[in-house]
């Protein structure tokens, strides 16, 4: 066995299936286990079973007993949305470091719970998130050297380019909610959590600031299957920051054929004395020839907006070919698990913890309510 | 009497959704980047015009935030669900005006990147 022995809590149609990769890649890991929260339906944990045979380690059925093993040094951490608070306070106060899917978890309550304990504790915590990407780090830089004069304001957005588009009934029109208690659900997700909570962290890393406050908008743009769920396919939030800076983010899915690659992301910077766009597909090379142009995946019941590569490889999606980006081939959750692992070794606080995990969830929810009452939301009353 | 850059942009982009192009138009991100200050309220106006023949009329919900000369961004609001974030900056380093934009459909996107 390797330097540190990583549990998987969460399997096959998580996160879980790109990140256990990796844990097993890594020189200094290896998975020693899978396991489940308590109360976790038999289907989930048959999708943990197929993670645990596929890697021929074994399926712990007490995630108790599995935290008590001394061979359990990292928890890589995918459990249902509705679990995460218990699950990752349970992996902190058995002192391992904990590799948290995103976002953090679904309630603020339980997310001030684990910043908490985390920050009382010696053990690592890391979130997944895009800050360790090459044009990313750019754009830090670019703020670091002050080329474009005192920061005033950003723009963020990451929309991807997945599932059906042009579903969603003629008018139909979902009225937002205040608060939310289910995230997890077979067909489609509430986007401006899952999604949006990479350019709130982006915007949280890159400005190094205090958010104030949100005003936030959902819409249901795109999809049939988010509108029978009651749930939002876009997002975008205003943030205003203590220090002046203001913020603007959108994020969602739009669909297989809306896009040549895998969907806008963009960071725009505006300084005093000038404004700089980072594009995650520039620059590029474009290509146009005799292959067959893009068809999208058809249709599958279990999984419409192509979230599980891995576990609907009988509905592959073919390659988009004719946008190749420079920079397109290192893998995130390569970057962001080796950074990690790095934080471990160095003993130095990873630059989205949980405690990050809590401020850039608050400002989530908070736009969920400003999307509801159509007014900005202290994030102070969050 | 010439047209602008913006005034071509604009009408290209207007022409497109009205064929039907990308179904219904939801979503309008606009950023406009102009090399002088006075140009920031001017392009504000076309530009929030833009959004509202794109979508047939007025906002309910219009927020501002801005920093004096340096730039301008809006987050608007429809009844009808739709919405806009438009922001207009300075760059008083590169002297040229650019554009970038992305008009969201039910069933397809608009681009723009000058």
């Amino acid at each position: 066995m390797n330097k540190y022995g990583v549990l998987l809590i969460g399997g096959r149609r998580t996160h879980q299936e790109m990140y256990a990769k990796i844990f097993k890649k890594h020189p200094l890991t290896s998975i020693v286990g899978v396991s489940d929260p308590k109360e976790t339906s038999s289907f989930r944990k048959n999708l943990s079973k197929t993670l645990a045979k596929e890697y021929q380690v074994p399926y712990f059925d007490d995630l108790n007993l599995a935290l008590e093993n001394p061979q359990v040094h990292i928890i890589s951490s995918t459990p249902e949305v509705e679990k995460r608070g218990e699950v990752i306070l349970q992996c902190i106060e058995a002192k391992k470091h904990v590799y948290l899917d995103k976002p953090l978890c679904g309630n603020i309550i339980e997310a001030k719970n684990i910043a908490s304990s985390a920050n009382k504790s010696s053990i690592k915590t890391q979130m997944f998130s895009m800050v360790h990407l090459p044009w990313v780090q750019k754009a830090k830089k670019e703020i670091s050297k002050n080329t474009l004069g005192k920061l005033k304001a950003l723009h963020i957005e990451n929309i991807f380019s997945k599932g059906k588009a042009g579903t969603i009934p003629y008018n139909k029109r979902r009225i937002e909610k205040t608060s939310v208690n289910k995230w997890t659900f077979t067909e489609a997700k509430r986007e401006m959590f899952d999604i949006g909570v990479y350019p709130i962290t982006l915007v949280n890393w890159l400005t190094n600031d205090i958010p104030k406050s949100v005003i936030g908008i959902t819409g249901n743009y795109i999809f049939n299957e988010h509108y029978e769920l009651d749930v939002e396919d876009f997002g975008s939030i205003l943030m205003k920051f203590e220090s002046g800076i203001n913020a603007s983010i959108i994020a969602g899915r739009f669909g297989w054929t809306s896009h040549p690659k895998s969907g806008p992301q963009k960071i725009v910077l505006i300084g005093e004395n000038s404004t700089k766009i980072f594009d995650a597909n520039s620059p590029r090379i474009e290509i146009y020839n005799t292959q067959k142009p893009f068809v999208p995946p058809r249709y599958n019941p279990l999984d419409p907006m192509g979230m599980w590569e891995e576990t609907s490889k009988e509905f592959l999606v073919a390659s988009k070919n004719s946008w190749q980006p420079f920079y397109s081939t290192q893998n995130i959750a390569e970057l962001d698990i080796n950074a990690f692992i790095d934080c471990i070794e160095k003993n130095i606080t990873p630059e989205i913890d949980a405690q990050m995990g809590y401020t850039i969830l608050k400002s989530i929810l908070a736009g969920y309510i400003s999307a509801a009452t159509h007014k900005e939301i202290n994030l102070s009353k969050i | 009497m010439t047209s602008t850059f913006i005034e071509d942009l604009n009408s290209t982009s207007l022409n497109s959704i009205q064929n039907g192009d990308i179904g219904i138009p939801k979503f309008i991100r606009y950023i406009a980047i102009v090399n002088q200050s006075q140009k920031l309220k001017k392009y504000e106006k076309i530009i929030q015009d833009f959004t509202r023949s794109s979508f047939l009329k007025n906002e309910t919900q219009n927020i501002k935030v801005n920093d004096k000369s340096t730039y301008i961004t809006k987050l608007l609001k429809w009844d009808s669900g739709q919405g806009a974030i438009i922001t207009i900056s300075i760059d008083k380093i590169n002297l040229s005006e650019r554009f970038d934009v992305l008009i969201i459909g039910s069933n397809g996107s608009i681009y723009h990147s000058t």
